[in-house]
């Protein structure tokens, strides 16, 4: 068992699901190529198929439950919110088509149309997103931009972001318990709420400030500042041809929907 | 020598602002306040290191933030701009009495309206956007009488977001202003911009 634990280092980064394991740096390019072009083609019909695809790859790399999760909070706000918000704004324009009555209240088809248009391809773009970062580790990817040359120092910057915020959230909890036992009011009217706002952050960032130059100089003793190349316990695999095939493929539909948006914005005119 | 360790420090201050800036808004939520404060790191990491360790400060917050939300994106540049305007005020040393910075916090929330406005004008098809700000949007274009000239569409939405954000960076820059103030002097010379703020009787003290 140990041994099994000591030789996993032995070989290349895997998590034995073909979507996961493909490169992060193949895998934001699919992300941002797809997401970027729901917003230059700007149509509902778009955002669903990128949200059907999402979901389909949500499914085989068995983030489902998190995904879905993340993605209604993000979608049901937006649908409603942009819907109502069209029919108030053009409801009343003449020539539109009523699709039906609420309560008393006539919507219309185009409004309606509008703001389908809106939401779904903001929901398709966020959709793609959510299936990058559920499926890659940061530090995955910050070695894949490290192999490609990107400085050690945007590393440890960013996955120490990621760390600090759960730390600082550990000492929040116990900041604001420790001033609740000694009597700060945390329930009440607003005044008495806000506060107590200042003495619960006060000491968490200034304690979290003087700690990093104690990390400035544990770092440096431990050869952050020296310049040479790095050694890494984890490894990526080798990037596969078929990987920059996807890679190309998704470029190409990048591109597409470019034209598609330059020709319908021609036949407008 | 001397300046090379100076900005090491400021490199390792800035996960303490994407964190603070996560920290504010999840106190906030624990409070049950009616505002964001999500940019408080932003703006001590920029009014104390300058404009460079700002904006990596709030681009770092929101693609975190992005994990959850992808939408998030969009408004980077505005946690960017928030970044490289304190560290402008901080080098005129508003931050440094009450007053200049309460006012300070029109500018940010002016920034706030007008960068908010143009993304979430070019988000959503040229045309307003639904969300908090349209509480005060669609009643003042009604009240307008509805007109269609996109000027003045757009004036209306700066004009929501700015309304809306002022109450929220009216409290960022009192909490920054505390806390710029509570910074122990030794830790303050090390930084770029930290000068600023040892007052001038430790000042003396020190050459004495």
């Amino acid at each position: 068992m140990d041994k099994e634990f000591a030789y996993s280092y032995n070989d290349y980064v895997k998590y034995g699901n073909g979507f996961k394991d493909l490169n992060p740096i193949s895998k934001l390019i699919i992300a941002l190529c797809l997401g970027i072009s729901s917003c230059i083609i700007h149509t509902w019909q778009f955002g669903v198929v990128l949200i059907v695809f999402s979901t389909i790859i949500a499914i085989y790399s068995k983030v489902f439950s998190k995904y879905i999760k993340s993605l209604l909070t993000i979608a049901i706000p937006l649908l409603l919110l942009s819907s109502i918000m069209r029919q108030l704004q053009y409801g009343h324009m003449e020539g539109n088509t009523p699709i039906f009555n609420l309560l008393g209240w006539q919507w219309y088809k185009e409004p309606f149309v509008a703001g389908m248009d809106i939401s779904c391809y903001i929901i398709g773009f966020s959709s793609v997103l959510l299936i990058y970062f559920l499926n890659t580790e940061m530090r995955d990817l910050m070695l894949a931009l490290e192999n490609r040359g990107v400085s050690h120092v945007t590393s440890y910057i960013m996955l120490s972001s990621m760390q600090s915020i759960i730390d600082m959230k550990k000492s929040a909890d116990t900041i604001l318990e420790s001033q609740k036992a000694r009597g700060i009011e945390t329930d009440g009217n607003i005044i008495v709420r806000m506060k107590a706002f200042f003495p619960t952050l006060g000491p968490i960032l200034l304690s979290a400030m003087s700690g990093t130059e104690e990390k400035a100089i544990a770092m440096d003793a431990r050869a952050f500042s020296h310049e040479g190349g790095h050694t890494y316990l984890r490894v990526l695999r080798p990037i596969p041809v078929w990987e920059y095939i996807l890679d190309a493929l998704a470029i190409l539909v990048l591109i597409g929907s470019i034209v598609f948006a330059v020709l319908r914005a021609m036949h407008r005119i | 020598m001397a300046k090379k360790e100076m900005n090491k420090l400021a490199w390792f201050l800035v996960p303490i602002g994407v964190a603070v800036n996560f920290i504010g808004g999840t106190i906030i939520l624990l409070l049950k306040l009616p505002i964001y404060l999500d940019s408080i790191g932003t703006i001590i990491v920029g009014a104390l290191c300058g404009a460079w360790p700002g904006v990596i400060v709030g681009l770092i917050s929101n693609i975190l933030t992005a994990i959850t939300s992808p939408n998030n994106l969009f408004y980077a540049p505005l946690n960017m701009a928030f970044g490289v305007f304190a560290a402008y005020l901080s080098k005129k040393g508003v931050f440094k009495k009450f007053i200049p910075t309460l006012l300070s916090s029109l500018g940010f929330a002016f920034i706030g309206g007008v960068i908010g406005a143009l993304i979430t004008w070019s988000l959503w098809g040229f045309d307003f956007g639904a969300g908090t700000t349209a509480i005060v949007v669609l009643p003042l274009w009604k009240a307008l009488g509805s007109p269609e000239n996109q000027v003045t569409k757009f004036f209306i939405q700066v004009l929501g977001e700015f309304s809306c954000d002022l109450l929220d960076k009216a409290v960022t820059v009192i909490v920054c202003y505390f806390i710029l103030k509570a910074f122990p002097t030794r830790f303050l010379s090390k930084l770029p911009l930290g000068p600023v703020y040892i007052s001038d009787e430790e000042k003396a003290l020190e050459e004495e």
